[in-house]
């Protein structure tokens, strides 16, 4: 007979058997067919809208500035400078009260400073620090007064009280320091007297802490000392004579960004304008020389020299004067237009450069000090040259290749991990003249290609073209497709990195005819998906 | 002594005519009180059954079990489509207690007579309940994908799924010798209900834009809890038995059974989303291709395209059984069933199913059947029945036999198990 207990036995756990069967998700493979984005580039979206112009039919023209000649930090410079005071106690011994005095009744002290020629009698400091280090030889605390009158702040002369510890004993003085900001203080530069210049007084008055209980004999060899520094004095303004100087600008070079994005190739222009503008915002005369100006490729190496009329010639520049608004003086300015007739304005921009080089020559005053110490200076407004181009988009180019890295962050797309493989189709429709070959790289954290990712043929074909005149103009548009195929090893990569650098060469078509770029050009971008998607529950 | 078989078969319809899923795979006629001292038994069982007219089994197997679900076994699915698809599951397991106040009547020669007065039971229930219909092209979207669906619209109209799970406490109290009444209690546990009314998703040829037009319905009840101890709606139902007699020895039986008549109310924290909705998607728009952040694709999440949930009670009726049950008995070792159900509030089709059962001794039964209708389209079910000591029955089978043999091409499957004892003893009056 079975026993009823070892079927109770069998039934439950077979129950509990079934109920506790191990499952796993189930997955499934799935086609998906779906559009990712799109997206139109037109010029705006090449060159930023702040470098664009538009004429009456349309037609788009590139205006570029660049400031390339800065003086402001060549002609002035204020050097640290340390000033150390000491008092004694001359020749015999003397006991001093609690308030009794230590140094002279009116301690006033001038310190002129050298500037190379240059004769500052007024100022306002943007930025400077003075940093005192007091020292005490007396056993008394020493209350320290020190007073600049001709550094003054919203009318108030700088002016401060410092204690000086008492010296631990005869033998071991003690020290105290304070740091102090002198930002927005106007300073007097013509000493006591007003008379002279570059000239900083100061006054000094040391005593016996009145709050000390009791006196205290001090002898000759006690000293109380001041070493005061001053540091990264900027001023915001000076004036008085800056004396008769030749100062060399350059040679330097700065940055062109106008082209940074070109990698190689060239272009030719169909016209172009140029104006090489100087400003002088200081108020001083002076000489000016523009001795070379020039373009360089670095890619190439290409250096372009500037052939124009002002070149080597002294050019006389007068004294700004006081706007009494902002800017803070009103300039004197001199523009020289450049073009294809008057210079080689051309050639330096179609050298696709990205640095920008100038040696000047600046001399100073050249006819002395005619303004009687009234010469002035707003450290931000000096003398510069800046360089307009407008470049309309009239040209040729020739394998014109651009390169752009792209920082993207796909971290948040859920379940990615189960996009296996696929491909991505970019359908292009291009209605600028040109075409354009394109490859798209991904890229580690480092910028190292890990992988191109568009499948030849690459080319996004140029849109229909007809002549208008002596241009050519895109009429319509050209559907090109390309094609991103991705297995997945390709697909998990496109994931885990996050940049992606774009390619890409034009051509213009009909060159060495002339395109004509308007403001309604544009390429529609479509890029859809055909993957496969591991569904995963 | 013999005992009147008129009673013992209302008897045992009336127990468990009422366990029967809708595919029925527990056609239970074991548990009636048949010894003279029996005076309760106590029945456990847990059963489980799918179907469906156009999943295979061995599709289900995956999709329950795991793995990965390759094209092979999916083209064996498409193979059985139909225009119109239907799936369903059930799940069942409970504790019941039948309990005999009284021994049977002496009605003269020897012979014993159940009364209906000597009876009543009450069974404890956890049950389990999914119903789902759904077009082909339903199907081969989510298994294979739109990419099939290139140029083509995909019809996605007339999608329906329900799935309950709830607690039932179910009194059965015979009303006559042939009449039969149960009463039920429902804890609703959770339920979610979707269905699509007009549907469907075009995918341009090239990719370019998902149209999408969408006339839906979404409810569930509340996340809050999930365990056993959610209780997120109340409800009741009915069961009514009728039985017939025919023939000299009355060896014809027809039985008339109605089972789960009843409803859940859902509680107020049930959430409803129901939307009617075309839209067309053409991927992001980027404004800066040079600048592809991840701001540029902000509102990936499909959440964007849900419609705010409303909070309200809602109320779902259950799938219902309607059954019609022919029995011709002999007093030999065979005796044969015909049946007819329908299902109220279920997506399962009208089933007919014809059993043979071969009972060669008191300790041992088996009864095999076949069966169209329902969630599938055929199976055969087979059952067994073993007696121990005339305390203990086992009884187990399976819902189709074809699910074992070709399960590629059968759909429809499910097995339960019971386990029932007897407790005797001495009747006074």
């Amino acid at each position: 007979m079975i026993s009823s207990r070892f079927l109770l036995a069998i039934l439950f756990a077979s129950v509990i058997g079934i109920a506790s069967c191990k499952r796993d998700n189930p997955f499934w493979d799935t086609g998906i067919v779906a559009p990712i984005l799109n997206a139109s580039l037109t010029i705006d979206d090449i060159l930023p809208d702040s470098l664009l112009e538009t004429g009456s039919n349309g037609e788009i023209s590139v205006v570029y500035e660049t400031k390339f000649i800065g003086l402001s930090d060549t002609l002035f410079n204020i050097p640290d400078t340390t000033i150390d005071t000491a008092f004694h106690i001359p020749f015999f011994s003397l006991f001093l009260q609690p308030g009794g005095l230590i140094t002279p009744n009116n301690s006033y002290q001038q310190t002129k400073y050298s500037l190379n020629g240059v004769e500052i009698v007024a100022g306002k400091l943007r930025s400077g620090t003075m940093y005192l280090l007091l020292r005490n030889d007396v056993m008394r605390r020493i209350s320290f007064r020190y007073e600049i009158p001709s550094a003054t702040f919203n009318g108030v002369p700088f002016d401060t009280t410092i204690i000086i510890p008492a010296a631990v004993n005869t033998t071991t003085p003690s020290y105290i320091s304070a740091t102090i900001d002198l930002a927005g203080y106007d300073l007097d530069m013509t000493g006591l007297q007003n008379n002279i210049s570059n000239t900083l007084v100061v006054r000094y008055e040391a005593r016996i802490d009145p709050t000390e209980s009791s006196g205290i004999t001090i002898i000759p060899a006690d000293t109380v000392g001041i070493a005061s520094s001053f540091t990264g004095v900027v001023p915001e303004f000076i004036r008085g004579y800056f004396g008769s100087s030749t100062i060399a600008i350059g040679p330097e070079t700065t940055n062109f960004n106008l082209f940074q994005r070109i990698q190689s190739g060239s272009i030719g222009l169909e016209a172009l304008n140029m104006e090489l503008v100087l400003e002088n915002y200081v108020g001083m005369d002076a000489r000016v020389t523009l001795n070379d100006i020039w373009s360089t490729n670095s890619q190439t190496g290409n250096t372009v020299h500037l052939n124009a009329p002002m070149m080597d010639q002294p050019i006389n520049v007068d004294r700004a004067s006081y706007s009494f608004g902002f800017p803070p003086s009103v300039p004197w300015t001199q523009t020289y237009t450049l073009n294809n007739s008057n210079s080689n304005a051309r050639a330096l921009v179609e050298n696709l450069p990205d640095q920008l080089g100038y040696d000047v020559t600046l001399v100073t005053n050249p006819l002395g000090n005619v303004s009687g110490n009234n010469d002035f200076f707003f450290v931000d407004w000096a003398f510069n040259g800046k360089l307009r181009v407008e470049l309309p988009l009239s040209f040729f180019a020739s394998n014109i290749t651009l390169s752009d890295t792209i920082d993207y962050d796909f971290t948040t797309v859920e379940n990615k991990e189960d996009i296996l493989k696929g491909t991505l189709t970019m359908t292009a429709e291009n209605g600028f003249p040109f075409d354009a070959q394109i490859q798209l790289y991904l890229m580690d954290v480092n910028g190292t290609i890990i992988d191109s990712l568009i499948a030849m043929p690459n080319n996004i074909l140029s849109a229909p073209t007809t002549t208008s005149g002596s241009h050519i103009v895109a009429n319509g548009q050209t559907t090109s497709q390309l094609l991103i195929p991705l297995n997945e090893q390709q697909t998990q990569n496109l994931f885990f990195y996050n940049r992606i650098m774009i390619k890409t060469r034009f051509n213009t078509t009909g060159a060495p005819s002339y395109v004509q770029i308007y403001n309604t050009n544009k390429i529609d971008f479509r890029l859809t998906a055909d993957f496969d998607y591991r569904v995963n529950n | 002594m013999r005992m009147k078989f008129r009673n013992s078969f209302f008897i045992a319809g009336l127990f468990f005519g009422s366990t029967a899923f809708a595919q029925d795979p527990m056609e239970t006629y074991f548990l009636w009180p048949s010894g003279q001292n029996v005076a309760t038994k106590v029945q456990t069982w847990a059963s489980y059954s799918t179907g469906s007219d156009m999943l295979t089994n061995g599709f289900v197997n995956k999709l329950y079990l795991g793995g990965y679900i390759d094209d092979g076994l999916k083209s064996s699915v498409m193979k059985r489509q139909n225009s119109y698809n239907i799936v369903g599951a059930t799940a069942d397991l409970g504790v019941a207690g039948v309990f005999r106040f009284r021994k049977p009547d002496v009605v003269g020669d020897g012979v014993t007579q159940i009364s209906h007065k000597h009876f009543m039971s009450i069974r404890v229930r956890d049950r389990y309940r999914l119903d789902g219909a759904f077009g082909p092209e339903a199907f081969q979207l989510a298994f294979y994908g739109n990419r099939p669906f290139r140029g083509q619209t995909a019809d996605l109209s007339d999608i329906k799924f329900r799935f309950l799970h709830w607690q039932q406490v179910q009194l059965q109290i015979p009303l006559s010798n042939t009449t039969g009444i149960g009463l039920s209690v429902l804890k609703g546990e959770s339920f979610f209900k979707g269905e699509t009314r007009k549907a469907n998703l075009f995918t341009d040829p090239n990719g370019y834009a998902l149209n999408v037009n969408a006339d839906f319905t979404y409810q569930m009840s509340d996340t809050a809890k999930s365990s056993f101890k959610a209780w997120h709606g109340t409800g009741a139902s009915l069961d009514l038995y009728q039985s017939f007699y025919f023939g000299m020895d009355q060896n014809y039986v027809l039985h008339l059974a109605a089972s789960d008549i009843g409803f859940i109310k859902w509680s107020g924290q049930s959430q409803t989303f129901q939307k009617d909705t075309s839209f067309s998607y053409t991927g992001f728009t980027i404004d800066d291709l040079t600048n592809l952040n991840d701001s540029s694709f902000a509102g990936l999440s499909t959440d964007s395209l849900l419609p705010t949930a409303q909070f309200k009670s809602v109320t779902t009726w259950l799938p219902a059984t309607l059954q019609a049950t022919f029995l011709i008995r002999s007093e030999g070792k065979w005796n044969g069933m015909a049946r007819a159900s329908l299902y109220p509030n279920s997506t399962a089709r009208p089933e007919l199913k014809m059993t043979a059962m071969w009972k060669p001794n008191k300790h041992f039964g088996l009864r095999t059947s076949v069966a169209v209708g329902g969630f599938s389209r055929f199976r055969i079910p087979i059952e067994t029945e073993i007696a121990f000591a005339r305390k203990i029955y086992v009884r187990g089978g399976i819902d189709n036999a074809l699910a074992f043999i070709v399960p590629d091409k059968s759909g429809g499957q499910g097995a339960f198990v019971s386990l029932t004892y007897s407790f005797e003893r001495g009747y006074s009056n």
